[in-house]
């Protein structure tokens, strides 16, 4: 095989390669499942911004993977009280997962109420060097207590 | 005569009360404040800053005042930082003129009187607005006077703080226990050379013209405010001491060569690469260790993300060349700059958890509120980076001799010695002068003599002289098989110079002495017993003496005498399973003697129990002294075997 051959193989050989990677590792979410809990309603993710990728990029680091974690919605005072920002506190995480607060990044915040009870999975990540008031989550599913959903 | 003796007293009363100032302070309710703090309690005062700025100094510049918070009274020891107070500053006005600043400020540290490590912190500029904290123990109890707020002070404590999450939901790292247990830190109390040597840390800060904005001409007394705050931090962490070598702000962003000129909706990385930019190339010559920029802008992202804080570089300032940082400002920003500097010192949010709790510290992200504590985890992974990259200049205390007699001057010079930044004390020695970098003391006892050197902020460490004749005490076995040596050895401070030596075993008895006039002494004991050993020791000066007395030897053939001692035994009788050696525990039977139960009772030689005690472990002791003297049996029952071990013991008053 020449030179000229071998590149035109690998242009379409390396993204087919990484993309079953991807799949085999389960970063294409597109089509993952989440277990439905009763009494909960799934509710719609944002459509994805690009602007979001930031958050993959360094300096942000992966933090904490949850799935099918029970939380609760808060508001939570930013910046001694200058705006209130919705949060999601990880309800009683298991041994070896972090506890906290996390800004739910992808998703309408008008959907989710003060106090509700959520199940959810996604990702929160931390940066290292530049600190916010703060720390991102980027969910893949979130289900909320269905007599509170807000439409 | 009574009324005579009452003014007396009450005179002595007034006079000790004029040393300690009450600082003038009383509540307000009902306060519009324009700026505030969440909390679930706070209080609203009006503190009459210049009662504190008028206080009667003592010597060493020491005040004492009384302040009464939340129906609480403190009384505080306060010394003036008059390092940061006198910092180079500057700022460059609207027309992009340079100018010196007399930021109208007083910095003070200091601690509560009752205890020294409970550090406070206060600030008070335009003589007016006091800010600062107390350390009262488990909390901080901070004060917060703005202009914004007519000057009114909001106090609280920052466990009240609501924007924080709960105790329970810090956004914590590994836990502590298991960096430490996998090895990746050492353990805090491990801490190198920190406790006997102060770093100094140069710092170099910068405000922008949004800060300026909200500051006005109090920007860099606000700067020097937060400074001192961290330095209490720093300096009871790891004994380091802050200098600020130059602070400025701009005025004006709209000036030529202006550099901070990007907003932060990218959370501050261009502006880090501003800064870091215009330093690299226009403040090489600015002696520093870290650059800090305080910045006025700020920026909500939709979500609610707000940047607090920018550090160039994790461990960045072990390279002057990325030892840059951002503050965003607001209230209690003090907390953001320690977190950034920690970044700077390799801290690393991962260790953020503190003392082995969900509680956070220092070093948590994303937190509305950062407790001023690092976790061990922080305190070990910072103190390795400033320890092992040595970039903070560190202080050394020299004497002009290291072995002189007693009622001798002596001259210790601390080196290097920035301005007011150290004061003398000496222990047992009396201060008799100072000069410059340098003090004499006289010196008062013999032994080890120390003259430290103390910052306001509470670093400290010191350097010492040897005085007089040998100051010597006995390392060695006191308790011991009559079988085998026994080796004794005379620890004293080198820079004594002992010329001789002279050891006593006192009954010789049977056994044999070596060494005895050396500085170790073997022993071959061949006859139990209990023992006095001396030693002396002289040089130039004198000689020194010290005496061990109540060595056992019990009979190595004879288990059981083995775990009982002293013997006689005079106040307290030990029973002690570990040090009988693998062997002797054997005897007793193969399970390790840690979590063997045992019943010990003491019996008198008409057959009466007079002590018994139960006991799981190495060691237990009873108290004897309240038994007739004479002879008395120990049975020794460890649960398994029928038949005790059974020791006589003598009991001597």
């Amino acid at each position: 095989m020449n030179v000229k051959k071998k590149r035109k193989v690998m242009r379409w050989l390396l993204p087919m390669l990484m993309c079953m990677f991807l799949f085999v590792t389960g970063s294409c979410d597109s089509n993952e499942e989440f277990e439905s809990f009763d009494g909960y309603e799934t509710l719609k993710l944002s459509e994805w911004n690009d602007e979001w990728n930031q958050y993959f990029e360094d300096p942000w680091i992966h933090w904490e993977t949850y799935k099918n974690q029970e939380g609760v919605v808060v508001k939570t005072q930013v910046d001694n009280g200058w705006y209130e920002a919705i949060e999601i506190e990880i309800i009683n995480p298991p041994t070896g997962k972090r506890g906290g607060r996390y800004l739910p990044i992808n998703i309408n915040r008008n959907l989710l109420q003060e106090g509700t009870k959520i199940i959810f999975s996604g990702e929160t990540r931390d940066n290292s060097t530049l600190d916010y008031l703060g720390v991102p989550l980027i969910l893949k599913n979130i289900q909320i207590k269905k007599d509170v959903l807000i439409n | 005569m009574k009324t005579f003796n009452l003014c007396i007293v009450l005179l002595c009363i007034s006079t000790f009360a004029f040393a300690q100032t009450r600082v003038d302070i009383g509540e307000i309710y009902g306060a519009q404040l324009k700026k505030t703090v969440q909390t679930t309690n706070k209080k609203i005062y009006r503190i009459n800053a210049k009662s504190l700025l008028n206080a009667p100094k003592s010597d060493g510049n020491l005040v004492e005042v009384k302040m009464t918070l939340f129906n609480q009274d403190y009384d505080i020891e306060l010394t003036e930082n008059t390092v940061l107070q006198n910092t180079p500053s500057f700022y460059t006005d609207e027309n992009g003129i340079r100018h010196q600043d007399y930021p109208n400020i007083k910095l003070y540290a200091g601690h509560l009187k009752s205890d020294s490590s409970k550090y406070v912190r206060f600030s008070i500029i335009d003589e007016r607005y006091l800010n600062g904290y107390i350390n009262v123990g488990d909390d901080f109890l901070y004060l917060s006077s703005l202009a914004e707020n007519n000057g009114n002070t909001i106090a609280y404590y920052g466990n009240d703080v609501i924007s924080s999450d709960s105790g329970e939901h810090w956004l914590c790292g590994t836990p502590e226990p298991d960096l430490v247990e996998n090895e990746l830190l050492p353990l805090a109390t491990e801490l190198y050379d920190f406790e006997s040597v102060i770093r100094i840390m140069k710092i170099a800060a910068d405000a922008d013209a949004d800060f300026f904005n909200i500051h006005g001409n109090s920007t860099n007394a606000q700067i020097l405010s937060a400074i001192n705050e961290i330095e209490g931090l720093y300096a009871h962490t790891f004994n380091i001491a802050f200098q600020v070598t130059n602070v400025h702000y701009f005025q004006s962003a709209n000036v030529t060569g202006y550099p901070y000129t990007a907003n932060i909706s990218d959370g501050g990385k261009v502006l880090v690469t501003q800064m870091k930019n215009y330093w690299n190339s226009n403040s090489s010559n600015i002696d520093r260790n870290v650059a800090m920029l305080f910045s006025g802008k700020s920026y909500t992202y939709e979500n609610g993300l707000s940047p607090a804080g920018i550090a160039c570089a994790i461990g960045g300032m072990a390279n002057k060349s990325t030892s840059y940082m951002i503050t965003f400002n607001r209230i209690g920003m003090f907390l953001t700059t320690a977190h950034e500097l920690g970044h700077l010192c390799n801290g690393k949010h991962e260790d953020c958890q503190y003392g082995g709790t969900t509680t956070a510290s220092v070093m948590c992200q994303g937190t509305k509120k950062n407790p001023p504590y690092f976790s061990n985890a922080s305190i070990a992974r910072i103190g390795q980076h400033i320890y092992s990259n040595n970039y903070l200049q560190k202080v050394s205390v020299t004497s002009n001799s290291s072995f002189v007699n007693n009622s001798t001057n002596v001259t210790f010079t601390a080196s290097p010695f920035p301005a007011g930044m150290f004061t003398w004390s000496g222990h047992p020695m009396d201060l008799v002068s100072t000069s410059g970098a340098s003090a004499t003391f006289k010196t008062g006892r013999d032994g080890t003599s120390y003259a430290t050197i103390k910052t306001a902020s509470g670093a400290s460490m010191s350097g010492s002289v040897y005085v007089g004749k040998p100051v010597i005490t006995i390392e060695g076995p006191n308790r011991t098989p009559n079988t085998g040596y026994a080796k004794y050895r005379a620890e004293y401070d080198g820079r004594c110079s002992p010329t001789s030596f002279e050891w006593i075993l006192n009954p010789q008895g049977n056994n044999s002495v070596y060494g005895a006039n050396t500085s170790t002494f073997d022993i071959a004991f061949y006859q139990t017993g209990s023992y006095q050993i001396v030693v002396r020791a002289a040089n130039k000066y004198g000689m020194g003496e010290y005496t061990v007395s109540g060595v056992t030897v019990y009979d190595a053939n004879n288990s059981a005498a083995m775990i009982a001692y002293p013997n006689p035994a005079n106040q307290t009788l030990y029973v002690d399973f570990s040090s009988v050696g693998e062997q002797q525990a054997k005897a007793i039977n193969s399970v390790p003697v840690q979590q063997k139960q045992y019943d010990i009772r003491l019996f008198n030689l008409q057959g009466s129990l007079v002590r018994s005690v139960q006991s799981k472990g190495e060691q237990i002791s009873f108290d004897v002294s309240g038994l007739p003297g004479g002879n008395y049996f120990l049975h020794i029952y460890d649960g398994e075997s029928q038949k005790p071990l059974v020791q006589q013991i003598v009991i001597k008053h």
